[in-house]
């Protein structure tokens, strides 16, 4: 079972299918910024999202461009599983930051310190009403994540399926999305062996 | 194994009390776990609900202790160790775990799958830690994965977990965005002003073999499902859209329609917003029958542990013919056309409609008969 | 300080608390309605604008319905600080 369509981005590294979108360079906040730039998005919210939430709107944006131009009902029958280890803990030091220096809570802040903000972003900006499921793993690929992508899949609302791995702290970043179609099988419990793809 | 999928071996910690008869006990009796506190920031007083210290036993850290206290009742409930069981998992549903560990300076101590392993290996608890942590549905999501898991054949026990602590971390979040009431909040009241927050553990467990069970299951899962808004990330749909697609996919997994309903237990914040939402939803649904309440007017709103105690007191009440009023609510006037529950009721039926939604627009939705 | 410096130091500091990356300070009007069609503000950034009341005006407002007849516009922002402020 393959992925229809597979983003990257990483240090120096922003590609769908292996392909170059951009390069982007410098700290996280530059880095997210090349990329925005890069994609041609006009999306001005962009830049109110915590680092969570930018990652996971700038990984996905590829893989549901592809997912559009195959077709694919965004609005209901498309699902998203999202995985990470550090979640909001960006937001979450810097709520607590804010609180212990000032005695007062940002809101803007605040209501991004939950791991799935990010994808509530993302089904605001593309319209998606279908069933999300936020994961906490060490790892982007373990078999408790396969199965939750299985299980998505069960659903019978949903046809597309988009998996993401984010993970931002500091000044590391790294994310991966994946979009599967209608026609990949998802009853054997043996697959997928890999939800993201090890090649580039 | 084929047969329905049950829930049973309950166990929790609420404001209330040390276990799920002891809080049911206390809500009965009428009683609110909510107490005023001063809040560094705010001139008023704010209304928390506060687990007993006295009942955080063993090791560890305090969210640890809390998720233990509720486990250890699940596991007294078990004819067999879930540890000896073959394909058994464990799922935790939590909005910040450990945040404690993040005020007291160790941030990567507060990373939720971190939290989770040690939690597991010091609690004795079966596989790697499946991890949900989706805003305030965290809960409810988590026994709709844990079915759906044994309904698929991808497990054949899992344990379910919540749990979350009311910390001055998600406190003074809450108070910046003015979304605390003024007093004991008061869920589906006109004159509802916010919420008020709670902590809680809770735990369960999903299986078909009803021999697990030391005293029988205590309800079978019907159908569950998921819906986003896609409409603002910290205000909920003014349409209900999220929470109506999750309660319509469903009915439609349980093969059921929206008259077969004969309780609602739903999210029930008492902030203006939420409540608005759910009225209207429950209105678009066709759920204007069946009596509505929610708990959180008795100990608070305890995130991602909500959905799980929720759906325990409701069944037990359920078990014993009896839906509990929803404190706080004394004039629904402007909820037109949904029952919200102003006195206990006895009920004739047994199915349960559960609903939670929560930030980023997430809703989930699960049917049960207890 | 003048009304007129009141404005632009208020502008600025809208921009810089609520992130509007897309904005200059000359882009916003003094009667320009910050919210809805106007600036395209939302229900987060109306709680920002009031912490940033009080923390850089020392004014409280405790109830954010008054905030929305305050954040209108910077006039009527300016106005509330000069009639309220310390």
């Amino acid at each position: 079972m393959k992925p229809l369509a597979h983003s990257r981005l990483e240090p120096g590294v922003f590609t769908l299918d292996g392909t170059p979108i951009a390069a982007p360079k410098g700290t996280p906040d530059e880095a997210l910024r090349t990329c925005y730039q890069a994609l041609a998005m006009d999306y001005p919210k962009f830049h109110k999202m915590d680092p969570l939430a930018k990652l996971a709107v700038l990984v996905a944006e590829p893989v549901l461009r592809v997912a559009r131009e195959r077709g694919a009902d965004l609005a209901g029958s498309t699902a998203v599983l999202a995985l990470g280890s550090s979640g909001c803990l960006a937001s979450d030091v810097e709520h607590w930051r804010v609180r212990q220096a000032t005695g007062l809570a940002s809101p803007a802040v605040f209501v991004y310190t939950l791991p799935n903000i990010g994808v509530g972003e993302l089904t605001i900006r593309h319209g998606m009403h279908g069933p999300s499921l936020c994961l906490m793993t060490e790892e982007p690929d373990t078999a408790e994540a396969r199965m939750a992508a299985r299980l998505l899949r069960r659903d019978p609302r949903v046809r597309w399926l988009v998996c993401l791995w984010t993970d931002i702290f500091a000044d590391r970043f790294e994310a991966r999305a994946v979009l599967y179609g209608p026609e990949d099988p998802w009853t054997d419990p043996a697959h997928p062996t890999a939800l993201f793809p090890s090649t580039p | 194994m084929n047969g329905p999928i049950l829930l049973g071996a309950p166990g929790c910690v609420t404001p209330l009390g040390a276990s799920l008869e002891e809080s049911f006990a206390a809500m009965h009796a009428g009683h609110c776990g909510l107490r005023p506190e001063p809040f560094p920031g705010s001139e008023a007083p704010v209304h928390v609900g506060r687990c007993d210290e006295a009942v955080l036993t063993g090791g560890g850290r305090r969210a640890q202790r809390l998720l233990g206290a509720a486990v250890r009742q699940s596991m007294g409930g078990l004819a067999r160790s879930l540890r000896t069981l073959p394909r058994t998992a464990w799922v935790l549903a939590t909005t910040k775990g450990d945040v404690r560990a993040l005020e007291e300076g160790r941030p990567g101590d507060a990373e939720l799958p971190r939290f989770a392993s040690r939690a597991g290996i010091a609690l004795d608890l079966p596989g790697a830690p499946i991890v949900v942590s989706n805003a305030c549905i965290s809960g409810t999501l988590a026994i709709q994965l844990a079915a759906d898991m044994v309904r698929y054949g991808e497990m054949d026990h899992v344990l379910v977990t919540g749990l979350d602590e009311a910390t001055d971390f998600v406190l003074s979040g809450f108070h910046c965005l003015h979304a605390i009431a003024s007093g004991p909040c008061r869920p589906f009241d006109d004159a509802r002003d916010g919420i008020s927050l709670g902590e809680a553990a809770a735990s369960l467990v999903v299986t078909r073999d009803a021999g697990l069970f030391r005293h029988g299951p205590i309800a079978t899962y019907l159908g569950g499902a998921m819906g986003n808004d896609a409409n603002h990330i910290s205000g909920p749909s003014r349409t209900g859209e999220g929470l109506v697609r999750a309660v319509d996919a469903a009915l439609q997994q349980a093969g059921l329609t929206a008259a077969a309903v004969t309780h609602v237990n739903a999210h029930g914040t008492g902030s203006v917003y939420n409540d608005g939402m759910e009225h209207i939803a429950f209105s678009r649904l066709g759920l204007g029958h069946a009596p509505v309440n929610s708990y959180k007017g008795y100990f608070g709103h305890t995130l991602g542990a909500a959905g799980l105690v929720e759906t325990l007191l409701a069944v037990h009440g359920l078990r014993q013919g009896l839906m509990l009023r929803s404190l706080g609510a004394t004039c629904s006037a402007t909820l037109p056309g949904i029952d919200v529950l102003h006195t206990h009721r006895p009920t004739a039926g047994r199915t349960l409609l559960k609903t939670s939604s929560g930030f980023g627009g997430c809703n989930a939705a699960i049917l049960l008969r207890a | 300080m003048d009304a007129q410096a009141l404005k632009q130091q208020l502008k600025a500091q809208i921009i810089e608390q609520l992130n509007l990356e897309e904005v200059k300070v000359e882009d916003i009007g003094d009667d320009q309605a910050l919210f809805g069609e106007g600036l395209g503000l939302d229900s987060i950034d109306a709680l920002e604008l009031i912490v940033l009341l009080e923390r850089h005006y020392g004014i409280k407002i405790t109830d954010p319905k008054q905030g929305q007849a305050v954040f209108r516009s910077v006039n009527t922002m300016a106005e509330f600080i000069q009639s309220h402020g310390k």
